[in-house]
C-alpha cells in the first residue's frame, strides 16, 4: 500500500488556504447563515463526512449495547461491526423530538435536518438542508464534487438542500463510477491538457446564469428560491470546470477503484444489496482518497422500503408491522443493514493516509428513519458514529440519561466539521447545546 | 348470486334514461342513477346517448384566476420535446433528474421542486451529448436555414431553432449572446465545422427558457383589469397539456398571428391537436401519473411464491393498463367509466398466463376478451393495480382500499398516528383469511378510524392474490368478498367496480385530478364553480375523454391568470 504524506496532501489540496463560506440566500437561511473554516485533522488531512442511512430502523432491545462508557460489548445487531469497535461510538437514548406526524418521514427529517417536516401527507418535505449538506457547506467548497449521494436500493432521496430540493442518490454502481472516474477523471501526475471546450462550457454557464438572474426578478419569491437552487448547481458546475482545467490533486492514495458490473440483476427477486453496496463503498472511498469530494451520503435503503432481503419471507416494511413476537426476521434484516455499514467502513479503512487510514479522517454518522419500526418510534434512536476524524471520542457507548434531543449530535458534527454554529435545527428539533460527552 | 347485471338493475332500475336527468350544480349524487348501459355494453335503454357535443364552452365570467406557476419540464416532457424537435433517432442519454411526485402528480411536483446540483451537472452533460448527435443530422431539424451556404446562416438557425426550443421568438440581445457564443466556438474549435451550431444548441438546451415553462400573462385588452396568458404562453400551455411536449411550428404561427387568442382560432388548434397522434402521449402520461403506473418499474414480488413474476412484469402491466385506456378513449370513444368495467384487455404471454387466458399473439400485446360475467374486469382487475397495491408476498386490502379512496375518489386519509402498536394481533386458530386477521382493526378505535375507510373496499378484491391471480380461498378458507362502499353494498370485484364508477365522488375526482394535471397545481377554491361546470359538461358529452380535454383547454382557468404572487 502506498502511503500518502501529509505534506503532499496539504500542498496539493488545501494549500494552506482558509475558506470562509456563506450559503446562498435561501428561505431557510433567514435565521441561519453559517460561517466557518473547513476543519482539518491533527495530522493535517481534511476532515471528511459520510452519512450511512438504512430504512425501517432497528429493534432497540437487540441494538443498544448493555454496558456504557469505554468498556462495552457489541449488541446482537451491532455484531457485524466487531472489527471497528475501537473506531465506533454508539449514542443511545437520544430522542428525535419533532412532531411524529408522518410515520418514517417526520423522524427521518428530524434526525437528518433537526427540523419538523414542512407540511404533511403527499407534500411532506424537509424544511431545511440535511446534515450532509450543512456540512458540505464548509467541507465541500474545495473539491470537484461538493458531495456525492448514492444508495444500492434507494432512489427517492433524503439529502436535501432545502424544501423540495433533493440530491437524488445514484443507484447504479456503474453510473457512480462513470460519474467520478469516467472520461473526465485524471490520476495524480497526469499532465493537464488544455481543453478548449472548458471555456466554451463556461460561456454557456455565463449565459444561463444571466437568464436565470433575469427570470428571478420576475417570479414569485418561492420560485426565486427554486431558481437560486438552480444557480447553486451552476456554481458547483463552474467550480468543477475550473478543477478540470487544473492539475489533479497530488495524492499517493489515489487510484482507480474496481470497475463495477454494469448491472446487478435481482436473484430470486432479491436485490444484490451487499454486492452493490460494496462496489459503491469502494468507489466513494477512492473518490475521497482522490479528493474528488469530502462529503458523501450512502442511503442503502429508504424509509418504508418493502424490499425482499436475502432469506427474508416478506418485504422489510411489512415484516416490521406484521411479524409477531420478537421479530426474528426483522432482526435478520437489520443485521444485513449493519453488515452493509461495516462494508462501508471497511472500504474507508483500507485506504492509508499518513500514519492513519481514511476512515480515521472521516466522521461517519450511521442512522435510520425510525427507532422501533413497529411503533414508528422516535425514542432511543439509532445513532452510530465512526472514524471520528480526531474530533469525536471513539470506542464509547454514550447512553443519554435524559432522552436528550438527537439534534445535539448534529450540532456536534457540524461544529466538528468547522462550522461556527451555536445552535442547530428548528422548533422541537432546535438545540443550542452539542453533545459534549462525545466531543474530544 | 354473482351476476352483476342483476344487481345493477335492482339497484339502478331500468326506467332511467338520459333525457330525464337534470344537472344540479355542486351535486353529483344523481350519477348514482345514470343508466348503466352507458357503461356496460348492454342494449341501450331509452334514447341513445348523443354524440359528444364539441361546441361546448366553459364560461365562468366570474373566475378569479390563480397566479402562474413555474413548471420544470418532467423527464417525459424533456424526452418528448427532444424527439419532436430533432426527430426520433436522437436518444436522450440517461441521467435526467428524477421527477418529484406532489399531490400524487408529477405535474404538480414539477412546479415545486428545484433542480439539484447533480441535476444541473447531468443536464449539462446530456445537452453536450445531444448536441453531438444532433449536429450529425443533415439538415439539422428545427435549426432551419434556407440557404445554408450563406454567412448569416448561424444567426438564422439561432432565430429559427430558438423560437421552437424556447417556445417564443428570441429577443435581439439573446440572439447576439448566442451568436457570440457560436462564433467563439468556431474560433476555439477550428477543426469542428459545426462547432458554432453545437454550442448554440448546448446553450439553448441548458437555458431556463427550455428547462422551465415560463409564463407570466398580460393584461386582457378586452377587460384590462383581468389578465390572460399571452398567445405564445397559451401555445406552450396547450402543447404541454395535450402533447406533453413543445408546440410545433403551426401552433406557434397561430400564436404569432394572434389567431390563438380568438375563440375560433383556439378551437381550431385544439381540434388539430386532438387529431394528432401526439395526443396519445399526453393521455398515456396523465393516466400513468394518476393510476400510479410509473413506479411499476420498482415492482417486487417473491418469485418463489409468484412464478409469473419477472423484473419486467411491472412494465408489461403498465402497458396493459395504458392500452386499455387508449382503447376506451380512442378506439371506442366510450364513457370513461368503462375503465372500471371493460371486459377487453391487452395481454402479453405472461399476463395471459397470469390471468389464465390463452395468449393471442406470440410477441407483444394482443387484445383479449375477459370471460363474460367473470369477476376480472376493468383496471382494478389488472396486475398494474392488484400487484402494485399489495405486498411482495401477499395481497393488501389496506393498500388497495387506500388507492381507491385517495386516487379514484380524491378522499385523502390521515397517516397512521405515531407510537401506535401497528402489529396485527396474532390470529386465533380460526382466523385464516386476511379479512379474519384484519377484523381487529375495526375493533380497535385508533385503527378503525382509517381502516374502516380502506379495508372493507380492499376485501372486495381479496379474490385476487398479491400478484393478481384469481383465487377463491385464502389459507384454505373461502374468501368473503362482500362489502359496502359508502352505502352501496357489493358482492365481489365486479360489483365493487360498479360501486366505484357510480360513486358520487368518482367523476369530480377525475375532473379535478385532470385539471390539476393541466395546471400544475391543485384547483383553488375560486375554481370550484368552474370545475362543477366542467363536470356538468363532461357528463353532457357522455363522459367522453376527448371532450374533457377540450373543455379543460377552453376553460377560463386554463387561459386566464393572475399577477405573479409576491
Amino acid at each position: 500500500m502506498i502511503r500518502v504524506g501529509r505534506r503532499s496532501f496539504l500542498r496539493g489540496v488545501i494549500g494552506g488556504t482558509v475558506i470562509t463560506v456563506g450559503l446562498p440566500f435561501l428561505e431557510w437561511t433567514h435565521k441561519w447563515i453559517p460561517r466557518g473554516h473547513a476543519a482539518t485533522t491533527s495530522d493535517g488531512f481534511p476532515v471528511r463526512f459520510g452519512l450511512f442511512f438504512w430504512g425501517n430502523g432497528i429493534l432497540p432491545e437487540r441494538f443498544v449495547p448493555q454496558q456504557t462508557g469505554d468498556s462495552w460489548e457489541l449488541s446482537e445487531q451491532l455484531q457485524p461491526l466487531r472489527s471497528f469497535q475501537q473506531k465506533l461510538t454508539v449514542v443511545s437514548g437520544m430522542q428525535v423530538a419533532v412532531p411524529n406526524v408522518e410515520p418514517h418521514f417526520a423522524t427521518a427529517a428530524g434526525i437528518l435536518s433537526g427540523r419538523p417536516l414542512q407540511s404533511t401527507g403527499a407534500n411532506a418535505t424537509f424544511a431545511g438542508p440535511s446534515i450532509d449538506q450543512v456540512i458540505a457547506s464548509v467541507l465541500g467548497e474545495d473539491t470537484l464534487y461538493r458531495s456525492l449521494e448514492f444508495g444500492a436500493a434507494s432512489n427517492k432521496g433524503l439529502s436535501h438542500n432545502g424544501p423540495n430540493s433533493i440530491n437524488y442518490p445514484e443507484t447504479s454502481p456503474f453510473a457512480l463510477f462513470d460519474r467520478v472516474f469516467g472520461k473526465s477523471f485524471k490520476l495524480p501526475g497526469t499532465e493537464s491538457v488544455t481543453d478548449p471546450t472548458l471555456a466554451l462550457r463556461q460561456s454557456v454557464l455565463d449565459a444561463v446564469t444571466a437568464d436565470i438572474k433575469k427570470l428571478q426578478t420576475k417570479v414569485s419569491s418561492n420560485d426565486k428560491v427554486r431558481l437560486e437552487q438552480h444557480l447553486d448547481g451552476i456554481r458547483a458546475l463552474e467550480k468543477k470546470l475550473a478543477k478540470l482545467a487544473a492539475d489533479p490533486p497530488n495524492l499517493a492514495a489515489c487510484a482507480y477503484p474496481t470497475q463495477p458490473e454494469p448491472d446487478y440483476p435481482d436473484i430470486d427477486g432479491r436485490p444484490q444489496l451487499q454486492e452493490k453496496n460494496a462496489a459503491m463503498a469502494e468507489i466513494i472511498a477512492f473518490a475521497m482518497a482522490c479528493d474528488q469530494t469530502r462529503v458523501f451520503s450512502n442511503f442503502i435503503t429508504e424509509p418504508v422500503n418493502n424490499l425482499l432481503f436475502k432469506n427474508a419471507p416478506a418485504g422489510h416494511h411489512q415484516l416490521t408491522h406484521d411479524e409477531p413476537g420478537e421479530q426474528p426476521e426483522v432482526h435478520a434484516i437489520t443485521v444485513q443493514c449493519i453488515e452493509a455499514f461495516a462494508a462501508q467502513l471497511a472500504a474507508l479503512d483500507a485506504i492509508v493516509e499518513g500514519e492513519q487510514t481514511l476512515l480515521d479522517h472521516c466522521m461517519i454518522l450511521g442512522t435510520s428513519d425510525v427507532s422501533f419500526a413497529k411503533l414508528h418510534s422516535g425514542d432511543d434512536f439509532p445513532i452510530l458514529l465512526a472514524g471520528g476524524a480526531g474530533k469525536l471520542k471513539m470506542g464509547v457507548h454514550y447512553r443519554s440519561p435524559s432522552k436528550e434531543n438527537a439534534s445535539k449530535v448534529l450540532l456536534t458534527l457540524a461544529r466538528a466539521a468547522g462550522l461556527d454554529m451555536t445552535s442547530f435545527g428548528d422548533a422541537e428539533g432546535f438545540v443550542n447545546q452539542s453533545l459534549s460527552a462525545i466531543e474530544v | 348470486m354473482t351476476d352483476p347485471f342483476v344487481h345493477q338493475q335492482l339497484f339502478f332500475g331500468t326506467r332511467m334514461n338520459r333525457t330525464s336527468l337534470q344537472w344540479v350544480p355542486n351535486s353529483l349524487l344523481w350519477l348514482h342513477f345514470l343508466p348503466l348501459c352507458w357503461v356496460w355494453n348492454c342494449e341501450p335503454v331509452g334514447e341513445t346517448p348523443p354524440a359528444p357535443d364539441t361546441t361546448l364552452e366553459v364560461s365562468s365570467s366570474e373566475l378569479t384566476p390563480a397566479p402562474p406557476v413555474l413548471a420544470r419540464l418532467t423527464r417525459l416532457q424533456y424526452t418528448s420535446a427532444i424527439s419532436d424537435l430533432f426527430g426520433p433517432t436522437i436518444v436522450v442519454p440517461a441521467g435526467l433528474e428524477p421527477d418529484l411526485v406532489q399531490d400524487g402528480l408529477l405535474s404538480i411536483g414539477a412546479t415545486v421542486s428545484s433542480l439539484s446540483p447533480v441535476g444541473v451537472e447531468k443536464n449539462a452533460d446530456i445537452a453536450l451529448k445531444l448536441a453531438d448527435q444532433i449536429v450529425l443530422l443533415d439538415p439539422i431539424p428545427t435549426f432551419f436555414c434556407p440557404d445554408s451556404a450563406h454567412a448569416d446562416c448561424l444567426e438564422t438557425r439561432i432565430r429559427n431553432g430558438g423560437r421552437l426550443i424556447w417556445r417564443r421568438p428570441l429577443a435581439e440581445d439573446e440572439v447576439s449572446t448566442l451568436l457570440k457564443l457560436g462564433n467563439a466556438a468556431r474560433a476555439a474549435l477550428p477543426d469542428d465545422p459545426l462547432a458554432g451550431e453545437r454550442y448554440v444548441l448546448v446553450a439553448l438546451l441548458s437555458s431556463p427558457y427550455f428547462l422551465y415553462r415560463v409564463e407570466f400573462g398580460e393584461p386582457d385588452p378586452a377587460v384590462p383589469e383581468h389578465r390572460r396568458y399571452t398567445a405564445m404562453e397559451l401555445a406552450s400551455r396547450l402543447s404541454f397539456f395535450l402533447w406533453s411536449s413543445v408546440p410545433d411550428d403551426l401552433l406557434l404561427d397561430a400564436a404569432d398571428s394572434g389567431e390563438l387568442l380568438t375563440e375560433q382560432g383556439l378551437s381550431k388548434q385544439i381540434d388539430r391537436m386532438l387529431a394528432s397522434p401526439k395526443i396519445k402521449r399526453s393521455v398515456r402520461n396523465f393516466f400513468a401519473e394518476w393510476l400510479d403506473l410509473i413506479s411499476l418499474d420498482e415492482l417486487n414480488k417473491d418469485p418463489t411464491l409468484f412464478p409469473h413474476f419477472a423484473a419486467d412484469l411491472g412494465a408489461s402491466a403498465r402497458e396493459e393498463t395504458l392500452r386499455t385506456v387508449e382503447h376506451i378513449i380512442f378506439e371506442k370513444d366510450a364513457d370513461i367509466r368503462e375503465l372500471l368495467t371493460t371486459e377487453t384487455t391487452f395481454v402479453d404471454k405472461r399476463l395471459a398466463a397470469l390471468y389464465g387466458l390463452p395468449a393471442t399473439v406470440l410477441d407483444g400485446f394482443g387484445q383479449v376478451q375477459l370471460p363474460d360475467f367473470g369477476q376480472r374486469a376493468g383496471i382494478l382487475g389488472q396486475v398494474s393495480f392488484l400487484a402494485k397495491q399489495a405486498h411482495p408476498v401477499s395481497s393488501s386490502a389496506t393498500l388497495r382500499g387506500l388507492f381507491i379512496r385517495e386516487r379514484l375518489l380524491c378522499q385523502p386519509l390521515p397517516t397512521p398516528p405515531a407510537n401506535l402498536n401497528t402489529a396485527i394481533p396474532e390470529p386465533g386458530p380460526g382466523a385464516l383469511t386476511l379479512r379474519d386477521r384484519l377484523v381487529v382493526h375495526m375493533e380497535e378505535p385508533s385503527c378503525a378510524f382509517c381502516h374502516a375507510q380502506t379495508d372493507p373496499i380492499g376485501f372486495g378484491l381479496e379474490n385476487f392474490d398479491g400478484i393478481g391471480r384469481w383465487r377463491t380461498t385464502d389459507n384454505g378458507a373461502l374468501i368473503d368478498s362482500t362489502g359496502d362502499l359508502d352505502g352501496t353494498s357489493f358482492d365481489g370485484p365486479r360489483q365493487l367496480n360498479i360501486a366505484i364508477a357510480t360513486h358520487p365522488e368518482f367523476i369530480p375526482c377525475v375532473v379535478s385530478t385532470f385539471y390539476s394535471y393541466a395546471s400544475g397545481r391543485l384547483p383553488t377554491s375560486a375554481e370550484a364553480a368552474m370545475l362543477s361546470e366542467l363536470e356538468a359538461q363532461f357528463v353532457q358529452s357522455g363522459l367522453r375523454w376527448p371532450a374533457l380535454m377540450r373543455l379543460v383547454a377552453l376553460s377560463d382557468g386554463f387561459r386566464k391568470v393572475a399577477e405573479v404572487s409576491p
